[in-house]
């Protein structure tokens, strides 16, 4: 009987987590018609912070996977004492609340910043610029990327390296066609993983580069600003956001599903599901 | 010609050694953990030396006074991983065609289709590492190594990834490739057995230090100490008989017999049967005494369980059998 009672508890409670996990999600699909989303989404301010995250975005990978790569590749082939607190370091703006990762950029782009003399005299104003999101996107996001691509490479057989260089291939040779082919799936999970994170960028954004329509406002500040105005503006943006989300989270299983074929698939999934929880907060 | 004279400290002994490889291949034999394969990657250029040099016919590789310390991608020396290390992620025949930079097109073709063809793995070159069974792997691995004509091939614990039922197999086919092959060899193993076959000749070493060099039947009918006696089967004990100073002998599991009173041989000793171990029609006890003791009898003369553990039996020698061990290190 007892037994019994536990067993249906237990049920309650899972179920009751499993919605409220998922319910709020349902909901912003199920509040709008397609046809109405998108008649909201084609409103020139909804238009203009879609291309803007796009853009910044856009700028923000690319700058990530241009110095995350390199930086992976060295955290996950050098040893040097005091490692583990660079890699600490490195995942710290995991954790940092944005709010204060927002605080920290000013404090270092800032006017005032600790570049701001630097940037005055090249007259290149960073704070409150399209410039100024990319740069928070970029800091909020890029430790997703730096570590799902350590993992990839430390997930490679050294044997493998070892072996491309006795048939003739030098170090460089042998990152290019040994060690970056077999680290490719989980860097293209980790660029998922990080893009995700920088189109939901908000707190930091909304600190080091402000709420202005068309330079600044991408769709998480517009849905914010519209909430205001227009629900269903808000509400046809917030569904869009979770589908881009939704699409790269299974382009992130794909590529696991992928990395499983070339024995590696512990790792890989590994990188999806660390970084997935902690994206919530 | 390869020539190794190095040394390098290792957590827990010293690394030293001296080889002399012609156009042969040396079995480089002993037990795991014993710097083989640490050997086999200084030699490649894939781990460092404390002192010493390596040279490949007119080529000085590696000379730690002189700072010579060439690169692995040019010391034209092929390796065969103990895993084989083939590269998932490409097919047989890219895996082939690896180390083949710099030729052209057909060249490349050439020399890979030659390649699959002399390890006798044609039609196979579409397969990707992980459909082959791993009598296959080896021989990918095999002719990704060779197809670069490398001046020399180290080759480490190659029958280790292999099952039991393919091992002999394999082995006699492996020891037909080297020789063909025509350059000097290095195989690693941990196994007695697979150096015999694989070797012309063999080098026992222990932790780090090389005990003894020779054929198999030298290493066999003249152990230079304990390890490399056991490592052969061969039986090592003291003979404290007529009185006379202790001397080191050494005999082969069939030369001896099993008696329950002693015979007044010379060559005796006092054991208990520790362990039975069937061999097809033989049996082999194995006794302790003041050494351990591998005999062979023969089944039938075994019967129904003439011997079980914990009997005590005298181990006689004939002593046209008994090989003095001349020189303990």
């Amino acid at each position: 009987m007892l037994r019994v009672v536990g067993a249906i508890g237990r049920s309650l409670v899972i179920a009751f987590g499993l919605a409220f996990l998922f319910v709020p999600l349902i909901a912003v699909f199920t509040a709008l018609t397609p046809r109405q989303a998108f008649a909201d989404l084609a409103t020139p301010v909804a238009a203009a912070a879609l291309l803007l995250s796009v853009r910044t975005t856009l700028a923000a990978m690319i700058a990530v996977v241009a110095v995350g790569t390199p930086l992976a590749y060295w955290l996950s082939r050098s040893t040097f004492p005091g490692k583990r607190i660079v890699e600490a370091a490195v995942q710290m703006p995991v954790v940092a609340p944005p709010a204060v990762a927002g605080v920290g950029l000013l404090l270092v782009f800032g006017r005032d910043g600790l570049l701001g003399p630097v940037l005055a005299s090249l007259h290149v104003s960073i704070a409150f610029s399209t410039t100024a999101v990319a740069i928070a996107q970029a800091f909020v996001a890029g430790p997703f990327y730096v570590v799902a691509a350590r993992q990839a490479f430390d997930a490679i057989d050294l044997d493998l390296i070892a072996v491309s260089r006795t048939l003739g291939a030098s170090a460089a040779r042998t990152f290019w066609k040994v060690e970056l082919p077999l680290a490719a799936p989980g860097m293209w999970a980790g660029v998922a993983l990080s893009w995700a994170r920088a189109l939901g960028e908000f707190g930091a954004t909304m600190l080091f580069a402000g709420n202005l329509p068309g330079v600044t406002q991408t769709l998480p500040l517009a849905i914010y600003t519209a909430l205001d105005s227009s629900l269903d503006v808000a509400v046809a943006m917030a569904a869009l956001l979770l589908f881009a989300a939704f699409a790269l989270l299974l382009l992130i299983r794909l590529l696991d599903w992928g990395g499983g074929r070339t024995g590696r698939r512990e790792r890989t999934l590994d990188v999806a599901r660390l970084p997935i929880s902690q994206t919530a907060a | 010609m390869l020539v190794c004279r190095f040394r390098k400290q290792l957590p827990e002994f010293s690394l030293d050694v001296g080889l002399d490889v012609g156009t042969e291949t040396l079995a480089l034999v002993g037990r795991s953990g014993g710097g083989k394969s640490t050997a086999l990657r200084v030699i490649a250029g894939l781990a460092a030396a404390g002192e010493g040099t390596v040279s490949l016919g007119e080529r000085t590789l590696l000379d730690v006074a002189a700072g010579t310390n060439v690169a692995p991608e040019s010391r034209r020396i092929g390796f065969l991983f103990q895993q084989y290390a083939l590269f998932p992620h490409l097919t047989v025949a890219e895996n082939v065609a690896f180390g083949l930079f710099g030729l052209t097109r057909s060249e490349r073709h050439a020399r890979v289709h030659r390649g699959l063809e002399f390890v006798d793995l044609r039609g196979r070159d579409r397969a990707r590492p992980d459909e082959l069974s791993g009598g296959e792997r080896q021989r990918v691995a095999l002719a990704r190594a060779i197809v670069t004509e490398p001046d020399a091939l180290l080759l480490d614990e190659p029958l280790a990834a292999l099952d039991v039922e393919n091992r002999a197999r394999i082995r006699a086919e492996l020891r037909a490739l080297l020789k063909r092959l025509a350059v000097p060899c290095i195989v690693v193993s941990h196994d007695f057995d697979d150096a015999r076959v694989l070797g012309d000749r063999i080098a026992a070493m222990d932790r780090g230090t090389i005990a003894q060099i020779g054929t198999a039947a030298d290493l066999a009918a003249r152990p230079a100490n304990d390890f490399v006696a056991a490592l052969t089967g061969t039986n090592v004990a003291d003979a404290a008989s007529n009185g006379s100073a202790s001397r080191r002998v050494a005999f082969d599991p069939w030369a001896a017999t099993l008696a329950v009173a002693p015979s007044g041989a010379p060559y005796e000793w006092r054991c208990t049967v520790v362990d039975l171990r069937p061999l097809g029609s033989q049996l082999r006890v194995i006794l302790r005494g003041t050494a351990e003791f591998k005999v062979d009898v023969a089944s039938a003369q075994a019967g129904q369980s003439q011997y079980k553990v914990g009997d005590q039996l005298f181990v006689s020698v004939p002593a046209d059998a008994i090989r003095m061990i001349e020189d303990l290190p």
